[in-house]
């Protein structure tokens, strides 16, 4: 198991590898910059790349999408302290397989490396946590619901129909009518005639 | 209002000025016909036309000249002399002893006066030789006159006739080139004059140069001229011989209207009652040939015979050889043959001498005709070349053409007079013209004063609301900085002093307080500037933004985007400013269930809305409120991008438009 890494900051570079080596991989290229992993990843066609993303000329997602376009069998592992869907989103374009954030790199790197010489995808937990820990936590039945599924069901508490709803949603009727019985599948609830309205009553949502 | 009185009255009188200024002259006349005022009454009895014809007048005249003669008074014998010679010329009747006295008064007074008093010396004596058709012999005269140039409306008419009497000569003898040469000159010298009788007789004979040159047309227009002139100062008599000489012209053109032309011009001549003897015999030669011509012999005859004493009177060359050819003319017709054909033979010797193609041609022909009557073929051929000779000789191809390059050389110098006065028009015009630029340019200044007024007035409203945007945005910034500071201060500084604290105690407490404060900062950078803009993109980004907004401020944004990357990173950039700033002005004003971007793209133009459904507001209103920085934020970006902005609110919601156009 070949691993070329890359990152600009000297340190974490440092550290990396010796983290890589320590679970008993073979670490042929330390790298500072984004050219010269791209170039050592052509050249030598490492197992596995670990990129940072922020690296001057070319950075980590540059890279990823150089080896994808270039048809290499090198897997790419992003290290990073992006924890944003964006990024991740952009990076799973590119074929990324694993996506890792650096503060949690000692408890993670070690199984989103075995997992990715695998041939699976690792992604950071942290990352998928992210937009949930901002919310609010409601009562328990409400956390199931997406967002726009409790602003609905707020606004059926208001006894507004699905026209109404829709027009100050900025929605069509047909998306809301989909989003309702989202909501009573959701809830497991019967289906019944004016179940949802019922329910929010009864759940105080007025 | 009173300053608007005072332009009403600036522009006015400049009007004025202008109206004034186009009153110029329109003539080119330098001289006029002055009243002569140190005449003596005899002098001007003696100028009047109808007192010619007074049997006392040939005895006034001897009276007063002798009179003035014996006092020694030259320069009175001159003038009386002068009026004397006028009034026979113009009636072609020249006395024989006023011919003997005007030699006398030449040898032995001239000397006596100045050149310009003696003027009617050389044109009497040269036009006495051209009524007896002896052109050579007068034209020594005419160039007498000439030589003189003239310097007051007399010295002008004289030397004009000088050349009119010289164009004549040559005219007679054939020489068309040099007569329409003197003729222009002439008519250089009257035109300078308001003398239209002189102007009408030059533009008479062009008529007739014109007419044996076989330039019809010319001929015709120029005859036409003659009559205006004439017409003008109600000169019948040469309204008559100008009729005359028309009928010449119709009869070489030949024209069927000659015979009505002769006929009505024959009637309208006795019907005037007007007295000139050698305009009655022309007419009446010319209706004899048309009597003739109509078979009506016997009238021909009758007033042949009133002409003869007429003829007798006139004692003259020309009116001679015009009475003889038209009884010629009527004996050949009735078929007698000419009665004395060796006085026609002799006249024709005559005329041959004298080089008188006119005349010979005239002669040639009723010999001619006479000859064929008589049987007398020998002699007709004889006559008939003669007659071709004197035809050639009039009718000379290379004169034609010289002709024609004469008269466009006078057609290039009346351009160039014409020129001149028009240069005299503008010289004159030029004040005009200053006036007019300068009201034109009051105007102007005057338009465009209230139109920069206007545009200071908006660029100051412009200026002040660019200024106060400005300040905010210093403002604006000043509390951004603050804000960062204070948010790296409270959270960030707090936190790693609690770390400080924890981290001797608990190394997975401490593990989490560092995770914090790595979030912290997270968000601190997120809201400074939207994470790696350029590779996520405009769309991804707007969403990522909405989320949050969702997320976080418990708002429902929907999107509705249709992107294709038609803008440049900082003007998408722009964008996302645009929609940030509207966002939040939705989420701390707007009181609104739902908000919702949408961008549409287009071939050349990219359209971005943000609506929402919450209370509105008043925009006028707002916009003109100093803390309306987060709409001015909106304009401004839109109008940095080359776009603009446009708000619609009321208490259903708001609307911002923004409308594009692409850069690339």
């Amino acid at each position: 198991m070949t691993i070329v890494i890359a990152d600009d900051h000297p340190f974490t570079l440092q550290g990396t590898q010796s983290f890589v080596e320590s679970y008993g991989y073979q670490v042929i290229a330390a790298c500072a910059n984004g050219v010269s992993a791209l170039n050592m990843i052509q050249l030598r066609i490492p197992d596995i790349a670990i990129l940072d993303i922020n690296m001057p000329a070319l950075d980590g997602l540059d890279v990823a999408k150089k080896v994808q376009e270039l048809k290499l069998k090198t897997k790419i592992i992003l290290l990073t302290m992006h924890n944003e869907m964006t990024i991740y989103n952009k990076s799973k374009e590119y074929g990324v397989y694993g996506y890792i954030l650096k503060e949690h790199a000692q408890v993670e790197l070690k199984n989103c490396l075995s997992e990715v010489a695998k041939g699976n995808q690792y992604v950071s937990d942290s990352l998928l946590n992210d937009l949930v820990s901002v919310r609010e936590t409601g009562t328990g039945e409400l956390d199931k619901l997406t967002f726009s599924e409790r602003k609905i069901i707020e606004l059926i508490a208001k006894q507004k129909t699905s026209k109404q709803i829709a027009e100050m949603l900025f929605l069509s009727e047909k998306t809301i009518e989909g989003h309702r019985s989202n909501i009573i599948e959701k809830l497991g609830l019967p289906k019944e005639k004016n179940i949802l309205l019922k329910w929010a009553m009864k759940n105080g949502l007025e | 209002m009173n300053k608007r009185l005072i332009k009403l009255w600036c522009i006015a009188s400049l009007l004025l000025l202008f109206m004034s200024a186009c009153d110029k002259p329109d003539t080119a006349i330098i001289y006029r016909q002055e009243v002569r005022t140190n005449l003596d009454d005899t002098c001007i009895w003696l100028s009047r036309r109808s007192h010619f014809h007074d049997p006392d007048f040939y005895p006034v005249f001897n009276a007063y000249y002798e009179k003035q003669i014996k006092l020694k008074d030259f320069e009175k014998a001159a003038i009386a002399l002068a009026e004397l010679t006028e009034q026979e010329m113009y009636y072609s009747l020249f006395n024989p002893n006023t011919i003997n006295q005007v030699r006398l008064f030449k040898k032995r007074f001239e000397k006596n006066l100045p050149w310009h008093q003696t003027l009617f010396v050389e044109s009497y004596l040269g036009n006495y030789e051209v009524i007896q058709n002896n052109y050579r012999k007068a034209i020594p005269y005419f160039r007498e006159l000439v030589r003189y140039t003239p310097f007051d409306y007399n010295t002008c008419v004289e030397v004009g006739h000088g050349y009119g009497d010289l164009a004549f000569c040559y005219f007679a003898m054939g020489d068309h080139e040099k007569a329409l040469q003197y003729d222009l000159r002439a008519l250089s010298w009257f035109n300078k004059t308001d003398n239209e009788t002189a102007k009408g007789g030059i533009y008479d004979n062009l008529a007739m140069v014109h007419m044996y040159t076989k330039d019809y047309k010319t001929s015709e227009s120029y005859f036409k001229k003659a009559m205006t002139s004439f017409r003008l100062v109600k000169d019948t008599s040469n309204m008559f011989t100008s009729l005359h000489n028309k009928i010449i012209l119709y009869q070489e053109m030949d024209n069927p209207a000659q015979y009505e032309l002769i006929d009505s011009a024959y009637h309208f001549f006795k019907k005037s009652k007007f007295t000139d003897e050698s305009i009655e015999l022309s007419l009446s030669t010319f209706y004899i040939h048309m009597l003739l011509y109509e078979n009506r012999i016997a009238e021909a005859g009758a007033i042949l015979g009133e002409l003869k004493p007429l003829v007798k009177k006139l004692n003259s060359a020309a009116s001679d050889a015009e009475y003889i050819v038209a009884l010629a003319e009527y004996e050949i017709k009735s078929g007698k043959g000419i009665k004395d054909i060796g006085l026609i033979e002799k006249a024709l010797e005559t005329v041959e001498e004298q080089e008188d193609y006119q005349n010979q041609a005239g002669f040639a022909l009723v010999l001619k005709d006479n000859a064929v009557l008589m049987k007398d073929y020998q002699k007709a051929y004889l006559y008939s070349e003669k007659l071709k000779l004197a035809e050639n000789r009039i009718s000379d191809q290379k004169m034609i053409n010289k002709t024609m390059e004469w008269n466009k050389l006078h057609e290039t110098k009346r351009k160039e007079a014409q020129i001149a006065i028009q240069k005299e028009t503008i010289s004159n015009g030029k004040v005009t013209i200053a006036l007019l630029f300068s009201l034109v340019m009051g105007l102007l200044l005057v338009l465009f004063i209230v139109f920069s007024k206007q545009k200071q007035k908006k660029i100051k409203t412009e200026n002040k609301r660019v200024q106060q945007y400005t300040k905010q945005l210093l403002d604006k910034t000043e509390e951004e900085r603050r804000r960062i500071a204070s948010d790296l201060h409270d959270s960030v500084s707090h936190e790693l002093l609690n770390l400080k604290h924890a981290i001797g105690a608990n190394i997975n407490q401490s593990g989490e307080k560092i995770d914090s404060i790595i979030k912290d900062i997270r968000i601190i950078s997120r809201n400074l500037h939207p994470v790696m803009f350029e590779k996520v993109g405009l769309s991804a980004s707007i969403n990522q933004l909405l989320d949050r907004a969702q997320s976080v401020n418990q708002l429902m944004v929907t999107s509705d985007i249709v992107y294709c990357g038609g803008l440049s990173v900082s003007d998408e950039l722009q964008v996302y400013r645009i929609i940030q700033e509207a966002l939040s002005n939705i989420i701390k004003y707007a009181e609104a269930v739902a908000a919702k971007i949408i961008i549409r793209e287009s071939k050349d133009e990219l359209m971005v809305q943000i609506k929402d459904n919450g209370k509105g507001f008043h925009v006028g209103e707002t916009l003109s409120k100093k803390d309306a920085f987060g709409l001015h934020n909106i304009i401004e970006r839109s109008k940095a991008i080359g776009g603009s902005a446009r708000i619609h609110s009321d208490r259903n919601g708001t609307i911002i438009t923004i409308d594009l156009k692409k850069t690339t």
